[in-house]
């Protein structure tokens, strides 16, 4: 069991997102990743906040969230640790999680697409393309 | 049932012809952190300085703590934090002797906190013995902040306290306030132009316009409403710079 | 000590610090050395009875005329509104202390000076109305002036106070009485030189015209009339092309000499006025009133024309003064041509006032029917005035290391030196005082006026775009 630093986390303020909710996606994405593997224990509300400059209440408010989506868990005396999700590599339930994380930025991409008036099939094909070269 | 920091009813204000306040109604309860937002000129300052007092009312109730402003017990007066949007120390004195001088004054006065806070913030050894009008604005600044936190308040009003202040030392004063103000629990109402401080360290915010408090309620909310548009069958999702245009136009 | 005790010593030295930063001592060791020189003369002189009544007087009126130039200006700038209002305890200290050391103070004056003959009872009479009317004053509050002009009679004009009141005054229990009656008036003044807050407070701050307060950097709003007259000043100044005048109004409001002049003109004819009413009052004392009056009121005029030149003398300090010394890029090459021109402009605008002020004084003192004697002595107080014209031409490039009240005491200290020549003259060759005085007065400030005209004209640029402190 490793704790991570609250350098872990980065915020992006004025931006359309609520903060509380960059902090949840981060940790899914982290979490999804694997950088934040079963078990880990995440640091402390007052830590992440004093390291970002934001509010307790709104870190406590995003560490709130995931454990209601049973993506972290509380532990007495310890505090939050990554939850034991059993790790279905291929489930119906799991791809559309992970497919869920993925909608904001093709949401993004989308939004820009069509204000470069580029049609869809066209980008596609551009997706394609940077999906076969990445390693 | 416990009391209320902030109470106003009703509150109108006037400068000659011209209306400022205008019927406010507004609430502050315990540990709220709210920040006030309007444009130049809609009268947050006007708001904040009625509030505790330092201008008389044209109409409405104020209770602070359950008092009224223009008969506050001392006991009150030490529970208040104040920093103006124009400094307002004594600048004949180093600050030192201006820290001690209040010193006296208040009951309870943290000297661990001031003594950090000092050199946390940059006003180091020589500093301290030079005559505070020999310091630059943003020193002054900081030390008017300081001087608002020493004694522990339970209600801080902040006029743009950032204003002079480069991003380290807005950032320096987020995190104090942040460890050793909210974590207390205490109430904290503040003005800023400058939203993405007011982002990270705001739970809630009023907005201020035609002399009323047009919106108010928890930051994280208003933003998620305001994202719920739906335009041309996309999410037009909004920051709160966009909020504060469209809410202030 | 207890801590209250404590606390009302941290106000007076902060109030202190106001002035200076050493205030504080210097009152705290001058105080007792100067009353116990007035108790040795006494004790020489008259005998131990009046040496502790002159003890007690001087050690009153010290701390008196401390309390007022130097306690309440400073507690004034403590009492902000925002401290007033949310400081606990500070303004409700600061109202105590103010009013226990003059409480102490007229008790003591009251108590030393019960039983004395009628005129030094109404002397100290003016002495303990006077310093609620400076406290005003001190403050800023418009009330002031008007309080120490209503009771300048019983000081200037002693003849005016009919025989009953002399003798009443003359009763030992008078002027205890009198201190007891003041205690409702005082608490009430020192009630409003503290305000609490409020747009009152907010709008005597505005107001503040204690004109030696350098700090502070806002313009201070005159009257819609001043601002018609310096309106139209500049229009014929810029019409003119009138460099001088341009510039002075570029150093802010108050600078112009019109102003002042107009200030004398009308000092001089509210004093004609007055005693026309007297006269056409059919008042037997006329003439004699009359005599007082003109000689007390000519003096005035000379006054403002000593304020005019310390405001010049402190061109930059004024708020205005420092915008231009922040907006004026540095012109080496035309330095001399520029201080030139200021030079020139600072002595016509002094010289003026000072004319105007001496042609006010003598003709209010011939209208009111003064002889030659008088008249004689009237000019020559005019001349020894004139030593502060040379405080304007100074290096204005570089801030000035006294400030104006000790330029003042220069000014005063030059006449003082020409009386004592004046003195010694007349110990040699016989001659009357004041007019040899006024006449190396005169020629003092001429030769002091040319070298520190060229020294001016040989100083760095007047307003560098960065002050050489």
């Amino acid at each position: 069991m490793t704790s991570h630093s609250p350098q872990l986390f980065s915020i992006v303020p004025g931006s359309t997102e609520p903060i509380y909710r960059q902090l949840v996606e981060q940790v899914r994405r982290l979490v999804a990743g694997g950088q934040l593997a079963p078990g880990d224990a995440l640091p402390s509300v007052r830590e992440v906040a004093l390291q970002l400059a934001v509010n307790p209440m709104t870190v406590s408010k995003a560490y709130g969230l995931l454990e209601l989506e049973s993506v972290l868990e509380r532990r007495r005396g310890v505090g939050m640790l990554v939850a034991d999700r059993p790790r279905k590599r291929s489930g119906e339930g799991d791809i559309n999680a992970r497919l869920a994380l993925l909608r904001p930025t093709l949401e993004r991409a989308a939004r820009e697409a069509r204000e470069l008036e580029l049609d869809p099939d066209t980008v596609l094909s551009l997706f394609k393309a940077i999906l076969k070269e990445s390693p | 049932m416990t009391v209320l920091p902030i109470q106003m009813r009703g509150v109108a204000r006037r400068f000659g012809s011209k209306t400022v306040l205008d019927g406010l109604d507004w609430e502050v309860g315990p540990g709220q952190v709210i920040g006030l937002l309007g444009r130049n000129g809609a009268g947050k300052s006007t708001l904040m300085e009625c509030l505790l007092g330092l201008r008389e009312i044209d109409g409405g109730s104020i209770a602070l703590f359950g008092e009224s402003p223009d008969a506050l017990s001392d006991a009150t007066r030490a529970r208040i934090g104040y920093v103006p949007q124009k400094s307002d120390l004594f600048d004949w004195m180093t600050p030192l002797q201006m820290l001690d001088y209040f010193k006296a004054l208040y009951p309870r006065w943290n000297d661990a906190k001031v003594e950090g806070l000092l050199g946390r913030w940059g006003i180091d050894v020589a500093m301290r013995n030079r005559p505070i009008r020999r310091l630059s604005g943003g020193e002054q600044q900081r030390l008017s902040i300081i001087r608002a936190l020493a004694h522990d308040p339970d209600l801080l009003v902040l006029d743009e306290p950032v204003s002079a202040l480069d991003p380290a030392g807005r950032r320096d004063f987020l995190t104090e306030l942040i460890d050793g103000v909210i974590e207390r629990g205490t109430t904290v109402v503040f003005s800023t132009h400058i939203l993405t401080d007011l982002e990270r360290v705001a739970l809630d915010v009023a907005f201020l316009k035609g002399g009323r408090i047009v919106l108010e309620g928890d930051l994280d909310d208003l933003l998620d409403g305001a994202a719920g548009q739906v335009v041309n069958g996309v999410h037009q999702p909004k920051s709160l710079e966009d909020l504060f245009i469209e809410v202030t136009r | 000590m207890s801590p209250r005790i404590a606390l009302y010593g941290l106000l007076w030295r902060a109030a202190l610090a106001q002035v200076h930063p050493y205030a504080h001592r210097i009152v705290l060791w001058l105080t007792p050395v100067l009353s116990l020189a007035a108790v040795v003369l006494a004790w020489k002189v008259y005998g131990p009875a009046t040496a502790a009544s002159w003890g007690a007087n001087a050690l009153c009126s010290m701390t008196l005329l401390t309390w007022t130039w130097g306690f309440l200006p400073g507690a004034f700038k403590l009492n902000s509104p925002a401290n007033a209002q949310l400081t606990p305890g500070m303004r409700a200290r600061l109202l105590e202390l103010a009013m226990t050391v003059w409480m102490l103070c007229i008790a003591g004056l009251a108590l030393a000076n019960a039983g004395s003959p009628s005129d030094v009872v109404l002397r100290v009479v003016w002495w303990m109305v006077a310093s609620l009317g400076m406290a005003l004053a001190a403050t800023g509050n418009g009330a002031g002036s008007v309080v120490i002009l209503a009771i300048w009679p019983l000081m200037g004009l002693p003849s005016v106070i009919p025989d009953w009141a002399h003798a009443m005054m003359a009763h030992p229990a008078f002027l205890p009485l009198l201190a007891a009656l003041l205690v409702a008036p005082g608490l009430l003044t020192i009630r409003t030189i503290f305000p609490c807050a409020g747009d009152r407070h907010w709008r005597q701050l505005e107001k503040r015209n204690v004109w030696r307060d350098t700090d502070g950097l806002r313009n201070r709003e005159d009257g819609r009339f001043m601002r018609w007259w310096q309106a139209r000043s500049l229009r014929r100044a810029s019409g003119r092309r009138d460099l001088g005048a341009m510039l002075l109004h570029g150093g802010g409001p108050g600078l112009q000499v019109g102003g002042i002049v107009l200030g004398i003109a009308g000092l001089g004819l509210v004093g004609l006025a007055l005693v026309g009413l007297m006269h056409l009052g059919n008042y037997s004392r006329a003439a004699e009133l009359a005599l007082e009056m003109g000689w007390m009121w000519s003096l005035l005029p000379l006054i403002l024309f000593q304020m005019h030149t310390l405001m010049l003398a402190n061109l930059t300090e004024k708020p205005a003064g420092q915008s231009l010394l922040r907006l004026a890029p540095a012109m080496p090459a035309t330095a001399p041509r520029f201080n030139r021109l200021l030079a020139s402009t600072l002595l016509r605008s002094s010289l003026l006032a000072w004319a105007m002020a001496t042609v006010t004084a003598l003709a209010c003192s011939i209208l009111t029917g003064a002889g030659g004697d008088e008249v004689l002595m009237v000019a020559s107080m005019c001349c020894l005035a004139l030593p502060t014209m040379i405080l304007p031409l100074r290096n204005h490039a570089h801030r000035s290391r006294y400030n104006s009240v000790l330029q003042w005491l220069l000014g005063l200290a030059i006449a003082g030196v020409c009386l004592l020549v004046a003195v010694v003259v007349r110990g040699v060759l016989a001659l009357p005082v004041f007019p040899i005085a006024a006449v190396f007065s005169v020629l003092l400030v001429v030769a002091m006026t040319a070298r520190r005209y060229r020294s001016m004209v040989r100083a760095p640029f007047a307003f560098p775009a960065g002050r050489l402190d």
